[in-house]
């Protein structure tokens, strides 16, 4: 709230704000290489700090309805950047915007030919037999999939806020499980599922957030750095892009309404995706606030028992901030560095 | 004239300061941001039921597929308008690039398999040379991990399940 007593002290710091010209927000600046393209989609390559000591590649696939620079926001905030300064080379699937006629790329497609190459290719590239796989929200849910079918090129798995149990009583879950929304006629329709139909759905979820928000932006108007970082997360949170229709079609029937993936009934191709024979090293990162993934909806020891070492870190914060937050710099990135490491030896 | 117009911005920003003064008297920050945050819970609640209400999930349902079903209705009408007179439609030339990219993807993977066979087959036959690889092929980033002291992983403290 505006706080009247110190009202010349933040009518200054509009006055200051409002003389820059671009606002100073610099997102994603780290430097990538794009080393292979998939239609749309593409996968970029992250060079390692050369004064680490050079450790094995680390792959990650972010969500597929947001951006990518969510993982690099800022130079001084970025996971990228210190997975880059611990000394891995960095391999991100980025989705791109899906074009018109990719509406129609299903996800079983997908995961077994595009992410598939983008595998063999960091495979090649690296020169590595084994990369460390890392999935962000929705992301987390695809990768896991892709660690089930490849378990003998990761080393480890890690899982950052990432919904594998959907069948969970949660508000986004029983607003889209609703038995009288006809997704195949809505893909059918509009194709591509559209961005500000996804973004309105997720602020619905909080609807006084947004109100919130800026109450607490008036109140550190004059903090420079708290003001770019809530205009990188702005920026971020409103540069959606639209999901895949049939990607949004198969989230809805198959993840959320049959829940086929925690119950062992999804196909990918030939192959049935069992979590329970999974034995790679698992660490899953839930945020204490999450209104998005709940607890119930994250993957569980007694899910994969004959995981070879499964750990769960609670970070502080809600689904976005607890991984990126100035404590997660600190704290969980650091842990999330030294556990991907040691995984390797477990 | 410009005294008088000096005297007016002063009269001007006196009473703004009076008034700022005032507010700032009578308005308790710390309640009226209670007052803020109980208005905000109570919004949230009733939200929360009117949209967790089976009548009201079923009314936006039965909208969003009335619109899917006309979309889908008005295309399929104009698709077969412009079957018929021999135009290729927008969802056929989707699925063909769709097929297309597939293709190119496939290829892709096929050549990657080949030069690792290949690779591997030249490592086997030649040792020495497939030590020596060309700066193409040569991997960018191997971890060299026998040579590393890797430190030891801090969890005790944290939430081991």
């Amino acid at each position: 709230m505006l706080d009247f007593q110190h009202w010349p002290e933040t009518s200054a710091a509009l006055d200051r704000w409002s003389k820059i010209s671009p606002w100073p927000v610099e997102v994603g600046a780290t430097p990538f290489e794009v080393i292979e393209t998939m239609g749309s989609m593409s996968l970029r390559f992250y060079s390692p700090s050369l004064d680490a000591v050079p450790r094995d590649p680390v792959f990650i696939v972010p969500s597929f309805i947001n951006r990518p620079f969510i993982l690099d926001l800022m130079p001084d905030k970025s996971l990228i950047g210190s997975f880059l300064e611990r000394g891995h080379p960095v391999y991100l699937f980025d989705w791109g915007v899906p074009h018109r006629h990719e509406s129609k790329l299903r996800f079983d497609e997908i995961v077994s030919l595009y992410l598939d190459l983008a595998l063999k290719k960091v495979s090649a590239h690296s020169g590595a037999e084994r990369v460390h796989l890392v999935g962000h929200c929705l992301g987390g849910t695809v990768a896991t999939v892709m660690a089930s079918l490849n378990q003998d090129c990761f080393h480890s798995l890690t899982l950052l806020t990432t919904p594998v149990e959907f069948s969970g009583d949660q508000k986004l879950g029983n607003w889209v499980r609703n038995p009288n929304f006809d997704v195949d006629a809505f893909y059918e329709a509009y194709g591509n599922a559209p961005w500000p139909m996804l973004q309105s759905l997720f602020v619905s979820l909080k609807p006084m957030q947004m109100q919130h928000k800026y109450r607490h932006l008036m109140k550190k108007l004059g903090d420079k750095k708290f003001v770019r970082n809530f205009l990188a997360m702005e920026l971020w949170s409103n540069d959606n892009i639209d999901m895949r229709g049939e990607s949004f079609r198969f989230v809805i029937r198959d993840l959320y309404k049959a829940n086929k993936l925690a119950k062992g009934e999804l196909c990918i191709g030939q192959k049935k995706i069992e979590l329970h024979r999974l034995c790679l090293p698992i660490l899953v990162v839930s945020a204490s606030q999450d209104h998005i993934v709940p607890d119930e909806a994250l993957l569980k020891a007694s899910d994969v028992p004959h995981s070879r070492q499964f750990l769960h870190f609670v970070a502080e914060g809600g689904h976005v901030a607890a991984i990126l937050s100035a404590k997660a710099k600190s704290g969980l990135w650091p842990r999330i560095g030294e556990w991907i490491v040691a995984s390797e030896q477990v | 004239m410009e005294k008088s117009s000096k005297s007016a911005t002063q009269a001007v920003a006196q009473v703004l300061q009076t008034i700022s003064g005032k507010l700032s008297e009578n308005l308790d920050s710390r309640s009226l941001e209670q007052r803020l945050q109980q208005i905000e819970t109570v919004v949230e609640q009733s939200f929360d039921k009117v949209t967790s209400h089976p009548a009201f999930l079923g009314t936006v349902s039965v909208m969003l597929n009335a619109n899917s079903y006309r979309k889908i209705w008005t295309r399929k009408t104009l698709e077969a308008i412009w079957r018929d007179l021999e135009i290729p439609v927008r969802n056929d030339q989707a699925q063909l690039m769709t097929q297309v990219e597939e293709l190119l993807v496939r290829t892709k993977r096929i050549e990657l398999e080949l030069e690792k066979a290949r690779k591997g087959q030249t490592d086997k036959n030649h040792p020495s040379q497939g030590q020596k690889n060309d700066s193409h092929s040569e991997p960018v980033y191997v971890a060299k991990t026998a040579n590393v002291k890797r430190p030891k992983a801090g969890l005790s403290s944290l939430e081991v399940q």
